[in-house]
């Protein structure tokens, strides 16, 4: 393994491959990737992979709005044949209270001053687009026919091999256990194949990024938390759009394979690192998934399995560099959209070490906003 | 299922008792070749009964009846060996001079041993017994399965239940080396339906797990989760390694064990029953 890298980028997922990605196109060399495990074995092989415009805060809508346009054109950015099955089917968003029916209203009309083009429909509307929901289940709807998902592994793929045709060292099974500092200093980190000296070090290690955070000794104000989720036996193809809910809790779309995708959250979840999967979440999700489309009942769920969500106070992602520790970056605290987001990421986080100006003002996503009392507006469109 | 083979479910081998009452007295064995039946599968089947020409296997009562030979009809013709489903007819000849017999096995496998070559024969727990030359070689179709046979001491004729070829000592397997678009390849997954020319080019690529495998080309992904799928994986990636099987590990297993309908968990359940 190398000695030296001009960048250390900790975490083998989307968020990481991006920033290389991005670095290594803006001409930044020897940049080295640092995977405990594979590539996205962690949040992003486990994530829904979905990815929409519709989001309740001029920020999220235009950082998801960057990501979207990213992979409707990733083909080309990627100079690769890789396949990442972006199926745009559109997100249809149910309003379960008269609050969110407010709510959307608004978010509507955010969303299409931002030129995103969603639309605002009654429930019959929506049943029409998704024949087999329950629509007595919703008061309104929000559609957004750009909005959709992809096939994570590919994906994390297609940036791989992007990232290492520009000439990115990928080290996947090589696990960071400390980061090494000259005093206050930082001078590299420690794997358990031998240290690399850099200048720079990312922390992209997702659901692990505060244990990276305190080998460094600075602060990291996020948690992990186990969201899950289960997919069910492929049938015809049947559904186009992402159907999601906030007040209904769920997130449920069918993939090009034919299978049923499926995710809530809950509150009781863990926030130990633990990637278990419960029963409760089985029947939990199965309640919630055939009261609001009974139809889906015959469907036999086949697998589960456990990601974890890196939460922050105002569920919005930190990128900053570490004030304690100059050269140190944090790209964390993703609250379960880092996959879709990772676009934009890779961009804003290249352009903050290099010292230039983003595309995107994310100054407002530094780490300090959560002693200084400058939480953002939490958003409230989030499962 | 009769009492005294319950075990055969349990352990999958029959033993000296089961196997009492199916092979014939010391003289008949003299005479010439003779049929060994060893199935213990109390299932609707029967196959044997009606190709034998000479009602050399007793009538059944009952269609879920296990077999037995008369030995003074029976004339090691092999006709029931070829139509058993169940590869459980094995055809035994010692009626001749000397140290050495004959069994004729069924062989399911491709290709076929030729006469003359050099096998690995094998008990009924597969275990390796001796090296044993194959002296005769029925190909199968059209419904009727190959039948080899081979050379082997009299002493060993009831131990010989399989074989195997010898492989040449050669180095580890290198996918990329031998991947060719064109040859017919095997179904590793048959759930999602992969198969091995696309695993073995995953292992070429770089993929160096099960799971890895499993994200990329989604064998293991289907209804059955993976059971007969992850050991085919894993012995390529032991074999493309250089390795032993025992260095890998299995990859992820997902509950539910099998699949459940929604319908059925929304109705809910016990409390507090976590698994990982």
């Amino acid at each position: 393994m190398q000695k030296t890298a001009d960048v250390a980028i900790i975490g083998g997922g989307i968020s990481g491959l991006s920033i290389a990605f991005n670095l290594a196109q803006a001409g930044v060399k020897n940049i080295v990737v640092l995977e405990k495990n594979f590539l996205g074995n962690g949040a992003t092989g486990r994530c829904g992979a979905g990815i929409r415009m519709q989001w309740g805060t001029e920020l999220n809508c235009l950082l998801s709005k960057y990501s979207c346009e990213f992979f409707e054109q990733a083909q080309e950015l990627f100079h690769n044949n890789i396949d990442i099955e972006f199926e745009q089917g559109g997100y249809l968003i149910g309003a379960g209270t008269d609050e969110e029916v407010e709510q959307f209203k608004r978010n509507v009309k955010l969303q299409n001053d931002l030129g995103i083009e969603s639309v605002f429909l009654s429930p019959e509307e929506a049943g029409e687009i998704m024949p087999h929901l329950d629509i007595t289940k919703i008061k309104a709807a929000t559609f957004c026919h750009r909005d959709g998902h992809l096939n994570p592994f590919r994906t994390t793929e297609a940036y791989s091999e992007a990232a290492r045709s520009l000439g990115v060292s990928i080290y996947e099974y090589t696990e960071v256990q400390d980061i090494l500092l000259d005093g206050d200093k930082l001078k590299g980190v420690r794997t358990d194949k031998g240290d690399i000296s850099a200048p720079l070090v990312v922390n992209a290690a997702g659901g692990y990024s505060k244990l990276i955070a305190d080998m460094a000794g600075v602060d990291l104000p996020v948690y992990s938390q186990r969201h899950q989720i289960m997919v069910t036996e492929p049938v015809e193809a049947m559904q186009d759009p992402m159907f999601m809910g906030f007040s209904l809790n769920i997130y449920i779309q069918q993939v090009p394979h034919g299978s049923f995708i499926m995710g809530r959250s809950d509150d009781s979840e863990p926030t130990d690192l633990r990637l278990t999967s419960s029963w409760q979440f089985l029947e939990k999700m199965s309640e919630t998934c055939t009261t609001l489309m009974p139809r889906l009942g015959q469907l036999k769920v086949v697998r589960q399995w456990a990601g974890l969500y890196n939460m922050t106070a105002d569920a919005q992602p930190i990128y900053d560099e570490a004030p304690e520790l100059p050269g140190f970056y944090h790209a964390a605290g993703f609250s379960g959209h880092g996959f879709m987001l990772a676009p934009v990421t890779g961009h804003v986080m290249s352009r903050k070490i290099m010292g230039e100006k983003a595309d995107i003002d994310v100054s407002c996503l530094n780490v300090s906003r959560f002693k200084d009392g400058g939480l953002l507006p939490t958003e409230s469109s989030v499962v | 299922m009769k009492k005294d083979l319950l075990h055969i479910k349990r352990e999958g081998l029959a033993t000296a008792d089961d196997l009492r009452g199916r092979l014939p007295d010391e003289s008949t064995k003299k005479e010439g070749p003779y049929a060994v039946i060893e199935c213990f599968e109390e299932i609707p089947c029967n196959p044997c009964v009606v190709s034998c020409r000479f009602d050399a296997i007793l009538p059944f009562e009952d269609i879920n009846d296990l077999p037995y030979v008369d030995f003074s009809k029976c004339t090691g013709c092999a006709v029931c060996a070829r139509v058993c489903p169940g590869l459980a007819i094995f055809i035994v000849d010692e009626s001749m001079q000397g140290e050495m017999g004959t069994i004729m096995l069924p062989y399911e496998y491709l290709p076929l041993p030729e006469k003359g070559e050099q096998v690995m024969a094998r008990s009924r727990d597969g275990s390796e017994l001796f090296p044993a030359t194959v002296v005769r070689v029925l190909k199968g179709g059209k419904g009727k399965t190959a039948l080899v046979s081979l050379e082997v001491p009299k002493e060993s004729l009831q131990e010989v239940r399989a074989f195997s070829v010898i492989e040449d000592e050669s180095p580890a397997f290198h996918s990329s080396e031998t991947y060719d678009p064109d040859y017919e390849s095997p179904v590793v997954c048959r759930c999602e339906g992969v198969d091995l020319n696309e695993i073995r080019d995953l292992i070429a690529r770089g993929y160096k797990s099960v799971d890895e495998i499993k994200h990329r080309s989604r064998a293991g992904m289907g209804p059955c989760q993976g059971r007969s799928c992850r050991q085919i994986i894993l012995n390529e990636l032991a074999r493309d390694a250089g390795v032993s099987l025992d260095e890998f590990e299995g990859g992820s297993f997902r509950p539910p064990a099998s699949p459940i309908s929604m319908d059925i968990l929304a109705k809910g359940g016990e409390e507090d029953a976590e698994n990982s």
